[in-house]
């Protein structure tokens, strides 16, 4: 087993790469229409050389395989690497378990609440429904004690007039008290 | 150009209250705190080491939440360890019972290739404490460490730097030597790559 095997990809990306555009002749510049914007003396030179006839492709060739070229392969791969060895990656790393353990603490504390709330809902419901119940009981027991008074107070009025007007007068002056 | 950068990757696990924040405070920065403060979610500290007496390495210690409310929904920083350290209190039995539960739980998430062959390492921490307090004894402690597959036992002292450094530097040779048959395993899977160029084939394109 070779030790020294290269991890890059065993296609070159070189090989298809854009050439750079400093192995042009000087002063020929390329617009978006191929069009020189040099003089139009070196017109024809500047084209020969730009588009290759038939015998000038091997050298043509030969001239982007010397050019230093940027390898996309190599800096992707690189990157990556670096990218997934990097403290910066264990910081992201750390600060994400922060984030999500106060999250998972604020979501229990957020349970632990709504635990509560149901069960003080589930408690002042069950007293409302005993408090329905007695309040429908002190109802009755009011209109029967009603029906009573008033049947106390027309025996008293027929029995005992001037008793009953004088304390009528005491319960009506509020002097009950003195 | 190597796959890792020497950085040993060591995950340290354990039931809330153990020391394990000050453990580490105390083998990075050789300080230690009375104070108690819960960690949230988890924290990391790097120290240069050398190991063997040779080879430089960069140990990156990741601090965990023992609290419950406070451990981290995922635990994505497991994987890639190259060493978990499992810290129990020996005045805290139920600490010590966890340890088997922290190491299966590492073993669940963290992935590893090979989960006979991980290595743990266990800190029995707070070994300062009068032996009235102790309620883990030396030799149930040992008994558990051979059950997990002989995993190094040390009795520790954060507070007291005690056997800190050295459980430290095996832990450190345990991460390395981890670390080493991962990047051969790397090395044979790579060496098994496909070579897609057909024989014959002109390697640059002729139209």
């Amino acid at each position: 087993m070779d030790e020294h095997r290269s991890r890059t990809p065993s296609i070159d990306s070189r090989n298809y790469a854009i050439p750079e555009a400093d192995y042009l002749p000087a002063g020929i510049d390329i617009d978006r229409n191929g069009v020189s914007e040099s003089d139009d003396s070196s017109d024809d030179d500047a084209q020969s050389s730009l588009f290759p006839t038939e015998s000038s492709g091997t050298l043509w060739m030969n001239q982007i395989q010397d050019t230093p070229m940027f390898d996309s392969s190599k800096f992707l791969f690189e990157s990556v690497n670096n990218a997934i060895n990097d403290i910066d990656f264990s910081e992201s790393l750390a600060i994400q378990a922060k984030t999500s353990a106060l999250i998972n603490s604020k979501s229990r504390e957020l349970k632990g609440l709504i635990k509560q709330l149901q069960e003080k809902v589930d408690y002042y419901n069950e007293r409302f429904k005993r408090g329905a119940v007695v309040s429908s009981q002190l109802k009755v027991n009011l209109q029967m004690l009603s029906k009573r008074i008033a049947t106390l107070d027309d025996l008293f009025s027929k029995q005992f007039p001037i008793e009953y007007n004088q304390s009528k007068e005491k319960v009506m002056e509020r002097t009950l008290n003195d | 150009m190597s796959r890792k950068k020497n950085i040993l990757k060591v995950i340290i696990l354990g039931d809330s209250g153990v020391g394990k924040t000050s453990l580490m405070h105390r083998y990075v920065n050789d300080k230690y705190s009375q104070q108690y403060k819960a960690t949230i979610g988890a924290d990391f500290l790097t120290k240069e080491v050398i190991v063997n007496d040779d080879k430089v390495a960069t140990m990156q210690v990741w601090d965990t939440a023992g609290q419950e409310r406070f451990q981290s929904l995922g635990v994505a920083f497991y994987r890639g360890a190259d060493c978990c350290v499992l810290v129990y209190d020996v005045t805290n039995g139920k600490s010590f019972d966890n340890v088997k539960s922290w190491r299966d739980e590492f073993l669940v998430h963290a992935n590893v290739s090979s989960p006979e062959t991980f290595p743990f390492v266990i800190l029995a921490n707070k070994v300062d404490v009068e032996e009235s307090k102790k309620v883990v004894s030396s030799r149930s402690a040992q008994e558990q460490a051979k059950s997990l597959g002989n995993v190094p036992l040390f009795f520790t002292s954060a507070k007291d730097s005690i056997n800190v450094q050295d459980a430290f530097e095996e832990i450190a040779r345990s991460a390395l030597q981890q670390s080493q048959s991962d990047a051969d395993a790397y090395e044979d899977d790579l060496s098994e790559a496909i070579n897609i160029q057909l024989d014959g084939e002109p390697s640059s394109c002729n139209c």
